[in-house]
């Protein structure tokens, strides 16, 4: 319930802003998204599939994406035995530096339903992206922030958590329609407390987003 | 001996003047087939007669001409002189061609040229100028040591052009224009030179038409003569950066990952990274094929923006200049063809 609180909050602020903005710094997006997470150890591996949406505003030097992904993830092998629905909702914040390279800081929360099938987390990111154009209407970006105050759902925190991010964007000059394409790699080291051992318990989740964006 | 002079005198001056069927008074038309005919005592005795008939100027100028040659031909040099003198005050311009007369009789000639008084070949030259910025020539030939007025008349108005003693040919400049500087009026003037020397005077005149005009004004500029606004964009040549960056960002984002991944949870299959890696390439592979896009070219706008300047300057400028030309104006002055024969009266030396 939260959750969805959180994700339609987020889009109506950034719908929001979009309504309020120059018709040439939003832009809206769908795609089909594909994934792999892994949990514990390698007998806890998913691969799934589903979709993603993405509404990106950028007004002078602040840009905003906000990302919502949803995938059907099944057991691959080992010993996972239930698939899992996850949702992620993924907020990017940045303030233009120079050549080309923003801040960035934002949050990420992914939910697992049912709620204790895998670890449910949110954390705050800190980092940096740079967007290069490469020709005419095609732009490279690339980020990696590091994921900051990590909550699970089991319970205990992560002092290491990493995210890296390739993008790739190509279309018409005017930004109107473009293909875009978007990998994330998230890797937490959750520790548990609680007096339960067993130490470490790295959680990684690659994900993959191909779709399309429309400017307005 | 005397009559082979004769012969040859007359070898030279055979054809007198002008030809005899110009000539409407009978007797004269005589006197000059005599001396055709070397019959030069008849001849003198038909144009002393000729000349006590009723004759135009240009018939009485002819047949005074007539006796200076058959008296300078007889050696009555004196005689010769006079009729040439009667001559020449009848028709100032009137002139002998040395190549084809002889030397006794250029001599003659030009011995009463200079005994008498009279303004020669006044002629004006066509100009068209800016008033104030231009003249006319006037050219004329004094005889003999005068005081010589000239002067531009047109109705009551009277512009002088120059005063001075003179002899010989004069060369006078006259820039049209009135006392206090400005233009003369257009309309019809009359170029009056008067040569005056102790009791004798001659005046000669040219009828002109002044004609006023609008100066032409600079056309404004629409480029620098010789220099060419360079293009503001330029195409850069097609290189593999963009296929370079995509493998650099590539190759630091799956070494990432692969730094990255967790032992423990065994090794991925890497296909969310292969499928945008592969987009990604063919992206940077399509965009090093493709023509790039026009970049701004710095140093070429700057040049343009100077260019611009110069030419706004330029155009100010020939402003200001149009402005003072439409304040000018053009003369235009054309000698009108005499109606008559020589000029004025006159009197000897």
């Amino acid at each position: 319930m939260a959750m969805r609180r959180l994700v339609v909050v987020s889009l109506a602020l950034c719908v929001g802003a979009a309504a309020g903005a120059g018709a040439q710094h939003v832009s809206l997006g769908v795609q089909g998204a594909f994934g792999d997470y892994r949990e514990v150890d390698s007998s806890l591996v998913y691969r799934g599939a589903g979709i993603a949406g993405a509404v990106t505003l950028f007004w002078h030097k602040l840009g905003v994406d906000v990302e919502v992904t949803r995938l059907s993830y099944d057991p691959h092998g080992g010993g996972a035995d239930s698939s899992f629905k996850s949702t992620q909702v993924d907020m990017h914040l940045r303030w233009y530096i120079a050549n080309q390279v923003s801040f960035e800081t934002g949050f990420t929360k992914r939910t697992m339903d049912p709620e204790f099938a895998a670890q449910s987390m949110g954390a705050v990111r800190i980092g940096a992206r740079g967007l290069y154009s490469i020709g005419t209407g095609a732009s490279l970006s690339l980020r990696g922030n590091y994921l900051a105050g990590s909550k699970f759902s089991g319970g205990g925190s992560a002092g290491f958590g990493v995210e890296l991010g390739l993008g790739i964007s190509v279309g018409r000059s005017d930004g109107r329609l473009r293909a875009t394409g978007d990998y994330g790699f998230q890797r937490v080291n959750r520790k548990r407390t609680g007096g339960v051992v067993g130490g470490d318990v790295p959680i990684q989740q690659s994900l993959a987003r191909l779709g399309v964006s429309v400017g307005l | 001996m005397r009559h082979f002079g004769w012969l040859l005198v007359l070898a030279f001056a055979s054809p007198t003047a002008a030809p005899a069927q110009n000539v409407q008074n009978a007797t004269l038309r005589r006197a000059l087939a005599a001396y055709d005919n070397l019959d030069i005592g008849q001849a003198i005795l038909l144009a002393k007669r000729a000349l006590t008939e009723r004759l135009s100027g240009l018939e009485q100028a002819r047949a005074y001409e007539l006796l200076g040659f058959a008296y300078s031909a007889s050696d009555s040099l004196l005689k010769g002189v006079d009729a040439f003198k009667q001559a020449i005050l009848i028709d100032p311009d009137r002139q002998l061609d040395p190549a084809k007369i002889s030397p006794k009789i250029t001599s003659s000639f030009l011995l009463a040229l200079s005994q008498v008084l009279v303004v020669r070949q006044l002629q004006v030259d066509s100009a068209s100028f800016v008033g104030g910025k231009g003249f006319v020539p006037i050219r004329f030939t004094v005889t003999s040591p005068a005081r010589v007025r000239t002067r531009a008349v047109s109705g009551a108005t009277s512009v002088p052009i120059d005063s001075s003693v003179a002899t010989g040919q004069v060369n006078l400049r006259w820039q049209a224009q009135l006392p206090n500087g400005d233009p003369v009026p257009d309309g019809n003037y009359l170029i009056v030179v008067e040569a005056t020397a102790g009791q004798n005077s001659f005046s000669a005149s040219q009828t002109v038409k002044v004609t006023h005009g609008a100066v032409d004004t600079l056309p404004h500029l629409t480029a620098l003569p010789g220099y060419a606004p360079l293009p503001e964009e330029e195409t850069p040549p097609r290189n593999w950066t963009p296929l370079g960056r995509v493998f650099l960002y590539t190759g630091i984002v799956g070494a990432g990952t692969f730094a990255l991944e967790s032992s423990r949870l065994g090794s991925a299959p890497r296909r969310e990274l292969a499928a945008v890696s592969v987009g990604a390439i063919l992206t940077g592979f399509i965009m090093s094929l493709k023509k790039p896009a026009p970049q701004p070219a710095r140093g070429n706008i700057l040049y343009n923006r100077l260019l611009r300047e110069q030419l706004v300057r330029r155009n100010a400028d020939i402003a200001q200049q149009n402005q003072s030309l439409r304040r000018q104006v053009a003369l235009k002055v054309v000698p009108l063809p005499k109606s008559g024969g020589g000029g004025g009266g006159g009197g000897w030396q």
